[in-house]
């Protein structure tokens, strides 16, 4: 890691970050096909799921089935701002992004008491309440009929129609938003989060505040939620009950698993696969989404601790390669 | 007719379906606590059992008792099967990861089912009558008590099974201790396949019994299913009678709430007081037979 030298551990996730971006930023100029960049923002938009998602399930250990829920909170809200006030994207996001917060962090009061499967099913009641009131509370919501004419972001005069333009706001958002849980993920609260995750009671023993944590991994992951439901709100701009229901939590829950629970790039990885890969088998026609089921569970067979894992161990050894004495004097010097 | 015969009515209702959850759960239940596996794949189960009477009895026009045990019995070898193939594999892995198959799997019964019966779905004729008799000024509807006493005749039939056979008693060996089941000399991979076969059957039968009640179609297991691993939940999780238990108060919360309240909200009705009966009691409804917390 020479190129990175000079650099501290803390601003390496940094620089990563701003490659990223920068080379995916010329993905809009040599893919054209629209087709292509829907399927990018759609990415984008799983990524910040995804990613939230992990804090909850995969670094504090909390499963959770109804992450649709607080998708939907945010995109409703958004959407509802949006259009019986007319508040613009800037102030709807945000907006968005606290309310599904609140509605975590009201989840996250009956879970501090609940483990295991009996937490689980409390998020599953959750998702199930939600999508209920998303399909019978028709003045509001107009039921499964859903909402239109969300209208879509503009800074002045310049309007995130196109998806080539949308493209860009996702990559930033995502791009922000996951290097945040990167940091929290390798801060005082990340370690605190996997305390809880590991051994809640030699948590507690040692001074960690398990239910701060519990409460700021369901109030973080819902946050995240949230943000990524009011972005794809104002992408879609028609949004309907379908998209929020149990299906959908089980997807998002699929995309950290797949990926590699409790690792930040797993996620990443997940939420690409899960939103490519229907795409990449369109060829089978009806058979879609029966392959896809096939590679899900074969998936999980063969790579139980998900994609990640498989990436991790070519990198190691690759490392191992390139500079397998080099880390051996280095580990002698710590001893020394 | 007064609202105590509607209450009455409500209640036979909620019975009746209480009694079609309670079989899903109890499939639930013996799969989690033979094997420690949380099966999503419940619902669809139901639904495909349901899919595969109606082919029996309306296409091939076989009498409903031989299209139902043909369905079950088909069901069971599927379960078997896909037991082998994919959980029995990977037994070592943690619980999510396991989730996670049965998620898979739940996926591709939906698609498979879409494939062979389409996805519109179709009515299954009714069975036991759906002209309702007055006793009492109250109107039952005869398929009703037929539910409820199918039910209850097969969760005899599971209880005899369980608790009087020494292959009941092999399984529920495997269900408290695999370790010393398998030194004691039970074939413990041969358990766990009967277990998610019956586990299956189960939910097959339930969805067979019921499909005349209910117009079925490939997405109509998603619902059922997470009823079915709620109801097993609030039972506390693993315990046969408090499975039918939980079964039996969601039929019934389901129905009167429907009337009471409103139909639509129901399933938020049901979802409210189930996160309330977990906050006070978090073990589920009889952890406190159980005698051991988890």
């Amino acid at each position: 890691m020479k190129l990175l030298g000079n650099v501290t551990e803390n601003q390496r996730p940094l620089l990563w970050l701003l490659g990223t971006i920068v080379v995916l930023s010329f993905f809009p100029v040599f893919i054209k096909a629209t087709y292509w960049l829907h399927i990018s923002v759609i990415v984008g938009i799983y990524i910040i799921l995804a990613t939230g998602l992990n804090m909850l399930t995969g670094l504090t250990g909390l499963l959770s089935i109804g992450h649709a829920a607080f998708f939907g909170i945010g995109a409703y809200a958004s959407a509802l701002l949006a259009i019986k006030l007319n508040l613009s994207f800037w102030i709807t996001l945000p907006i968005a992004g606290i309310f599904t917060g609140f509605a975590g962090l009201l989840l996250s009061l009956p879970c501090l008491r609940l483990k295991g499967v009996y937490l689980t099913i409390t998020t599953i009641g959750f998702g199930q309440i939600i999508y209920t009131i998303f399909v019978e509370w028709r003045e509001m919501t107009k039921g499964p009929m859903g909402l239109t004419g969300v209208p879509s972001p503009k800074i002045g005069n310049f309007v995130f129609g196109s998806q080539g333009v949308y493209f860009y706001l996702v990559l930033v958002f995502a791009a922000l938003l996951v290097l945040i849980a990167w940091q929290i993920e390798h801060s005082v609260i990340g370690r605190g989060m996997k305390s809880v995750r590991d051994d809640e009671i030699a948590a507690e023993v040692s001074g960690v505040d398990s239910a701060f944590y519990k409460k700021f991994a369901f109030t973080f992951s819902a946050v995240y939620a949230g943000l990524a439901g009011s972005l794809y709100a104002h992408y879609f701009r028609f949004i309907s009950p379908d998209s929020f229901g149990p299906d959908f939590s089980t997807m998002v829950l699929m995309m950290i698993i797949i990926g590699g629970l409790g690792s930040i790039p797993g996620s990443i990885i997940g939420a690409v696969i899960v939103a490519i890969l229907p795409e990449a088998l369109r060829d089978f026609k009806s058979y879609q989404m029966i392959i896809y089921g096939l590679m899900l569970v074969v998936c999980m067979i063969f790579l139980p601790k998900g994609l990640v894992s498989v990436f991790g161990n070519i990198y190691e050894k690759i490392k191992y390669k390139l500079n397998g004495t080099k880390m051996k004097s280095e580990s002698t010097n710590i001893n020394n | 007719m007064g609202s105590l015969q509607i209450l009455i009515q409500q209640i036979i209702g909620g019975l009746a379906i209480g009694s079609m959850y309670a079989l899903v759960a109890l499939g639930c239940a013996l799969i989690f606590s033979g094997m420690k596996v949380v099966n999503w794949a419940q619902g669809e189960f139901y639904m495909i059992g349901a899919f595969t009477a109606l082919t029996a009895y309306v296409t091939w026009k076989w009498p409903f008792i031989f299209a139902f045990l043909f369905s079950v019995g088909v069901m069971f070898i599927v379960g078997t099967i896909v037991e082998k193939v994919t959980i029995d594999r990977v037994r070592e892995s943690d619980h999510l990861t396991l989730l996670m198959i049965t998620i898979g799997i739940s996926i591709f019964a939906k698609q498979v089912a879409i494939l062979i019966w389409s996805p519109i779905g179709a009515v299954f004729p009714t069975i036991f009558g759906d002209v309702p008799f007055q006793i009492w000024g109250v109107y039952i509807v005869p398929q009703n008590i037929y539910v409820m006493l199918i039910g209850i005749v097969l969760m005899i039939i599971l209880y005899v099974f369980l608790f009087r056979t020494k292959m009941g008693m092999a399984m529920r060996a495997v269900s408290q201790s695999r370790e010393i089941a398998g030194i004691m000399g039970v074939n413990t991979k041969k358990m766990d396949m009967l277990t998610f076969g019956i586990g299956i059957c189960l939910a097959a039968a339930a969805g067979i019994i019921m499909a005349p009640l209910t117009y079925i179609e490939p997405m109509m297991g998603v619902t059922v299913g997470i009823k079915g691993f709620v109801a097993a939940v609030i039972g506390g999780f693993g315990n046969l009678f408090g499975a039918v238990l939980g079964g039996i108060i969601i039929g019934i919360i389901e129905t009167t709430s429907a009337f009471f309240i409103s139909s639509g909200y129901k399933d938020a009705v049901v979802f409210s007081i189930l996160i309330v009966v977990l906050v006070f009691k978090p073990q589920g409804l009889l952890a406190f037979s159980k005698g051991k917390k988890n």
